[in-house]
């Protein structure tokens, strides 16, 4: 019987052959708890709803619903000045007060006191040359007899261009100080910056009512490299949000003002809150439905004689409706 | 006399003392190797980082530490770091090499003359990072080109209107925030409890010396290489180890001229800020690197003369030599348009 004894030899092979396929099949698998960590490793550190931050909403318009339309009313916007702004970047503003009836005008050249006769707001955006002390004087005697002044600063900035000699760099800065000091107001040449509350990054700054001046429907406004601004004794409306610094001042935080005004004059730290693509951001829409209401009040009527109560710029002094500052 | 040689080498041949002699003389031979074989309890494996962190410095030690790993013998690892850092993504995947070692290993850290930016978050998963005095590190954030408003026209038509550009400015600032609340996140996890700096002061993206460094948590020691190595040995329980330097493969790329002096790399070459931007930037680039880097100065990289480092308004003439009529036209590199003096970028 060979053939009997051969094919246990052959069973016993295969057999064996199975059994080592077999190990060689799970073998992997059981060695592979080994790498299991690789398999398992986790990164909680990259955690979406820890990384990525939830933008603040942009929705909403300028709604001035509970503010009667007039339709004699004008807004002069600051042209003569070297001012640095673009269409685009008061657009929002325009349109709400055009659609109050509101006209508006710009002043280029000439006799400043002459165009602010016919107006009754004054809007002087990011001015890049001092206001002589004429003029001054012209728009001291504006809000003196009713006119609105709307002044916007901006920090101290700096411009590259480029071109065929190379690069170029200019410091700009807001020279509101000769107009501003007449209010008791000031515009800080630094930027605000907060790393904690912000529209993105830490240059765009997250702002809060103060609870003064009026400043109903706005929870939180944001302004976009803003300077600080101050007031003698004025209000301040808005601050900047907790622990913001100065740049260049980076140990010290606080709660800066940037926006404050008065019965006749208000005073901002930025004006590309205003921007078509920034006036709805967080509040900014309500903020800017006040200052259009701001605007509105004003009632310019010019006196028959010319004030020569005049200071000389660069000292604060009390303007004419001091009396009725907040 | 024949005959007396031939029982000489007879004698010889039947003696047992030859062949003791020959056994010796072999034994010895083979002594250090069967000594290593045997007091040797394990390798510290010595990874470079060194140059600016692009793919290829990923890829590369990336498989050193693979390599590490996979290696029964490796019980340790040194990462041995000379680098500003680099690219945003390679910096990240390195990171996550980094960690992924830490957590199989002792990962310990030399800093040599820099590991800022990219190159401290490779390293933040250390167990220990030693530094020199003069070693920097921190720089811990994101920079980004930020991509221009674009609208699309008849010339380049689009499906969507922000194709162009991939979002509006506001959108892209959120963007660079969450790369940037990764970095900082990933720095806290690994060395919080060391840490003596808030988030907030880290954020901030200051660069330290190397005693800063240690004083603040971003760094535990004063030490050179071989304390690492010592330490890597010690925290892995060896106490006869051999040490085995890895080569990375290809050129360190260096963007700051400190660093390319002082690397040991064996092949090392000076790249300008154009490599990471090309002629003309267009679309976001994202680094992880200190923005003193990029000074276009080191665009004729291959002088040997060392240039001044630029702070902002003279990065575009801060040549220590007088402009050469061909010199390229200044790139607007992050750095040409961030300048000082708590000032900041309109156009």
């Amino acid at each position: 019987m060979w053939w009997r004894e051969a094919g246990k030899r052959l069973v016993v092979l295969v057999l064996t052959v199975a059994v080592v396929v077999a190990v060689a099949s799970v073998g992997p698998t059981l060695l592979a708890s080994d790498d299991g960590g690789e398999e398992a490793f986790q990164n909680p550190e990259y955690a979406p709803d820890r990384v990525a931050p939830d933008p603040l909403s942009a929705t909403g318009t300028v709604n001035l619903s509970g503010v009667e339309a007039t339709t004699n009313g004008t807004v002069l916007i600051d042209r003569g000045h070297a001012n640095r702004f673009s269409r685009a970047d008061i657009e929002p503003l325009v349109d709400a007060l055009v659609r109050q009836g509101f006209s508006v005008e710009f002043y280029t050249d000439g006799d400043l006191g002459g165009r602010l006769a016919d107006a009754d707001v004054f809007l002087v955006i990011d001015p890049g040359s001092e206001y002589l002390p004429g003029d001054v004087d012209d728009v001291r005697q504006f809000t003196g007899n009713g006119g609105h002044l709307v002044m916007i600063g901006e920090p101290d900035r700096t411009a590259i261009s480029s071109g065929l000699l190379g690069t170029s760099i200019q410091t700009q800065e807001s020279r509101l100080t000769a107009l501003a000091s007449a209010y008791g107001m000031s515009v800080d040449t630094q930027y605000l910056y907060n790393q904690e509350h912000a529209d993105g990054t830490f240059k765009h700054l997250v702002a809060r009512p103060t609870g003064q001046g009026g400043l109903d429907g706005v929870e939180q406004a944001t302004m976009y490299t803003a300077a600080a601004v101050t007031t003698q004794r004025g209000t301040v409306l808005m601050r900047s949000a907790p622990n913001t610094h100065k740049s260049g001042n980076d140990q010290v935080t606080g709660e800066y003002p940037v926006a404050v005004r008065t019965q006749n004059t208000v005073l901002l730290g930025d004006k590309t809150f205003l921007r078509g693509d920034r006036f709805n951001v967080a509040d900014n829409e309500a903020f800017i439905a006040y200052l259009v209401e701001f605007m509105l009040q004003g009632d310019h009527q010019p006196s028959e004689t010319q004030d020569t109560g005049r200071t000389s710029a660069g000292t604060p002094t009390p303007t004419p409706a001091d009396g009725d500052r907040d | 006399m024949a005959n007396r040689i031939r029982a000489l080498l007879s004698r010889i041949a039947r003696s047992y003392v030859l062949f003791v002699v020959v056994g010796v003389v072999v034994g010895l031979a083979l002594a250090p190797v069967a000594w290593n074989a045997t007091s040797s309890e394990g390798t510290v494996a010595v990874v470079p980082v060194a140059g600016t962190i692009d793919g290829s410095t990923s890829a590369s030690v990336t498989a050193m530490l693979r390599q590490a790993r996979n290696d029964p013998d490796v019980k340790a690892v040194v990462l041995l770091v000379n680098s500003g850092g680099g690219g945003a993504a390679a910096s990240e995947e390195l990171y996550l090499q980094s960690k992924r070692t830490a957590a199989e290993m002792p990962l310990v850290t030399s800093v040599d003359a820099a590991a800022a930016s990219g190159a401290y978050y490779t390293i933040a998963p250390s167990d220990r990072i030693y530094t020199k005095p003069a070693s920097t590190v921190g720089s811990v954030g994101v920079l980004a080109t930020a991509p221009q408003a674009l609208e699309p026209t008849d010339l380049v038509a689009t499906t969507g209107p922000n194709k162009l550009t991939g979002g509006d400015g506001r959108e892209f600032n959120y963007l660079l925030e969450s790369l940037g609340n990764a970095f900082i996140g990933a720095v806290f996890e690994q060395r919080g409890e060391q840490l003596e700096l808030t988030r907030t002061e880290v954020e901030q993206a200051r660069i330290y010396s190397g005693t800063q460094a240690v004083r603040n948590g971003l760094a535990d020691s004063i030490g050179g290489r071989q304390a690492a190595v010592e330490y890597a040995a010690d925290e892995a329980g060896l106490d006869n180890y051999g040490v085995r330097v890895m080569r990375p493969d290809g050129t360190a790329r260096f963007l700051s001229r400190s660093n390319y002096v002082a690397s040991t790399a064996p092949d090392k070459e000076m790249v300008s800020a154009r490599y990471f931007y090309g002629e003309d930037p267009s679309g976001p680039t994202f680094l992880m690197v200190p923005a003193t880097y990029l000074d276009t100065s080191n665009d004729d990289a291959a002088s040997p003369v060392p240039r001044t480092s630029g702070t902002g308004a003279d990065v575009t003439d801060n040549r220590t030599e007088a402009p050469k009529p061909e010199a390229p036209k200044p790139t607007p590199t992050p750095v040409a348009a961030a300048v000082s003096g708590g000032t900041h970028v309109v156009a």
